[in-house]
């Protein structure tokens, strides 16, 4: 694969993807009185096909084509299980995607971490869930932008450096992210997943074609690697490293805020509904393509060193022509960006919503808007020189991400559903919970034999629950909060009043 | 069906993908076994989310509130 045909491909995505970028400029993010709502929630007005596919991109990083057709490569058709539990676990959304919506337009909420601050009556429990987010969503952001840095050099036999790409996803997810916040983040992504799913089902396609066809490609897996079609299959997918590994992830869509804080934006429950299956339809595509690839891999490279291998390896043979595989690897990169400039948008409304406005008095909206416009080219720039240091508590960190943040889910789920769930419950569980995910991974200690990925979640329901009982809830708050998440005693329909931001 | 079976239909899919393939599929060594159980829950997710979602309107949070907590005992059956 030629250097200008790569570079070729990066400036046509930049030059489109900029494009884009600016004709999503709108009154809601770039006129006069754009306020946090306008900037960061596309002033709860965003319509369901945008959403679905910007959701779908967001949730869909350069892990699935590199990462999860690595594992498949490795584990087999575990791979494809694990991916099937989270995708079922995004029905949440079906659940609480209304009471978060409903509570957003009632109470003004911009992120979800202000959403528990004020329900549990305590700026506190906002800050610790927004710290607790940079936390592990900055690292894991980090190693998505070093994934662009070695697929770049991959593909191109070292001619393009690592760093280089990491600059190269740096500046485009700053871009798309800048230009007109959740408005550009969401119209560049809706490209970004078009392109994801378009290139990669016609690759992935045109590799299995090119191995002999689906019957094919499953009787030389049957009869070559039949391991790899059953669980435990070659011995990664144990039964306790496939609870570890689901557990976290079938709770993704609540414990990462860069998609429970779509919840807040849709501009009705209709087009919630259109944003929910239209991403279920895309990641079902998504995650069969990529097993698919994994599988090719395997049946057409069977010995390579690194299973990470499998994906360059695959886009750089006979299999895939060098224009598309060029086409898949701006797919990937598209991947990549789309992920990170979400997470960079919400962490920046986190920082300035529940850290800045937390401990500053007199932060108004503006000064707020402000601070995070700052704050979200400092996070990359972090997330760059993570990238860039490749230090090992980073990369500890990135891993850790899906189960540290599943400790904030009891404090989410407690919000709508138990009324007697405090403050003082939400913080331990959080804090608490987060440092023994940390200390597990750090020591690589498996107590009862069981990882950290399983023991995350009841250690923090039983902090939750345990400190809740011993301390004062604030049944005032609570009540008004479930009232008008339609959870709360003795309710049917709630608050009819239009957003009260003014209550807060 | 109602909305809150639906969703008690998610909740068994998703036992199933631990029990079914790590159980009775265990020595199914083909695309008929664990890949083509995992497909088909795939598929099952997707109808159970379109049911489960069938009243989301354009409308006031409070009406669809009220008809769409799937996790309550006393809403519609």
């Amino acid at each position: 694969m030629t250097i200008g045909l790569i570079w070729s491909a990066v400036i046509l995505y930049l030059i489109v993807g900029l494009g884009v970028a600016f004709l999503s400029r709108g009154k809601t993010t770039n006129g006069a009185g754009v306020d946090m709502s306008g900037y960061f929630l596309g002033n709860r007005q965003m319509n369901g096909f945008v959403s679905a596919l910007s959701y779908s991109a967001t949730t869909y990083s350069a892990f699935m084509m590199v990462g999860l057709a690595g594992l498949t490569y490795a584990g087999g058709v575990g791979a494809f299980g694990f991916e099937i539990v989270y995708f079922a676990g995004v029905s949440l959304v079906a659940i609480f995607g209304p009471k978060f919506w409903a509570v957003g337009k009632r109470f003004g909420y911009v992120t979800p971490s202000e959403m528990l601050g004020h329900r549990y009556g305590n700026k506190k429990v906002a800050v610790v869930t927004a710290i607790a987010s940079c936390v592990f969503l900055i690292p894991y952001a980090a190693v998505q932008l070093a994934g662009v840095g070695y697929l770049l050099a991959g593909m191109s036999s070292g001619a393009i450096s690592f760093t280089t790409g990491v600059v190269v996803s740096t500046i485009l997810a700053i871009l798309f992210s800048y230009i007109a916040g959740i408005r550009s983040v969401m119209w560049t992504d809706s490209l970004q997943a078009l392109f994801m799913i378009v290139a990669s089902t016609l690759v992935a396609l045109l590799v299995v074609h090119s191995l002999g066809g689906f019957a094919e490609l499953f009787d030389t897996l049957a009869a070559e690697h039949p391991a790899s079609l059953s669980v435990p299959g070659p011995g990664l997918f144990s039964f306790t490293t496939f609870l570890g590994l689901t557990i976290p992830w079938f709770f993704f869509s609540l414990s990462n805020p860069q998609v429970s804080q779509r919840l807040f934006m849709p501009a009705s429950l209709k087009s919630m509904r259109q944003m929910l299956i239209g991403f279920l339809i895309f990641g079902f595509i998504y995650t069969v393509v990529s097993v698919l690839w994994g599988f090719s891999a395997l049946v057409a490279f069977p010995d390579l060193a690194k299973s990470d291998l499998a994906t360059p390896t695959l886009l750089a043979s006979e299999h895939v022509p060098p224009v598309l595989g060029v086409i898949v690897m701006a797919g990937i990169l598209a991947a990549a960006v789309s992920t990170i400039d979400s997470i960079m948008l919400t962490l920046s409304s986190m920082l300035s919503r529940d850290v800045y406005a937390n401990v500053s008095s007199g932060a108004s909206e503006a000064k707020q808007l402000k601070v995070g416009k700052w704050v979200l080219p400092v996070i990359a720039i972090l997330a760059f020189l993570f990238a860039e240091l490749q230090l090992n508590l980073i990369a500890v960190l990135s891993v850790a991400a899906s189960t540290g943040l599943v400790v904030i889910v009891p404090a989410i789920i407690g919000a709508f559903y138990w009324k007697r769930g405090t403050a003082a419950g939400a913080l331990a569980s959080i804090v608490v919970g987060g440092l023994v995910v940390i200390a597990l991974y750090l020591s690589g200690a498996k107590p009862l034999d069981l990882p950290a990925g399983i023991w995350a979640l009841p250690v923090s329901v039983l902090l939750f629950v345990a400190v809740s009982l011993m301390t004062r809830p604030n049944p005032e708050l609570a009540g008004e909060f479930m009232k008008t998440a339609g959870t709360g005693p003795a309710t049917r329909a709630t608050s009819r009043r239009p957003a009260e931001s003014a209550s807060r | 069906m109602s909305a809150r079976r639906w969703v008690w239909g998610v909740w068994v899919l998703v036992l199933s993908c631990y029990v079914v393939p790590y159980g009775l599929l265990g020595q199914v060594q083909a695309w008929y076994g664990a890949f083509l159980f995992w497909c088909v829950v795939g598929v099952l997710v997707i109808v159970a989310n379109v049911m489960i979602t069938r009243t989301f309107r354009s409308e006031d949070a409070g009406d669809a509130l009220s008809r769409n907590d799937p996790l309550r005992d006393d809403r519609e059956k």
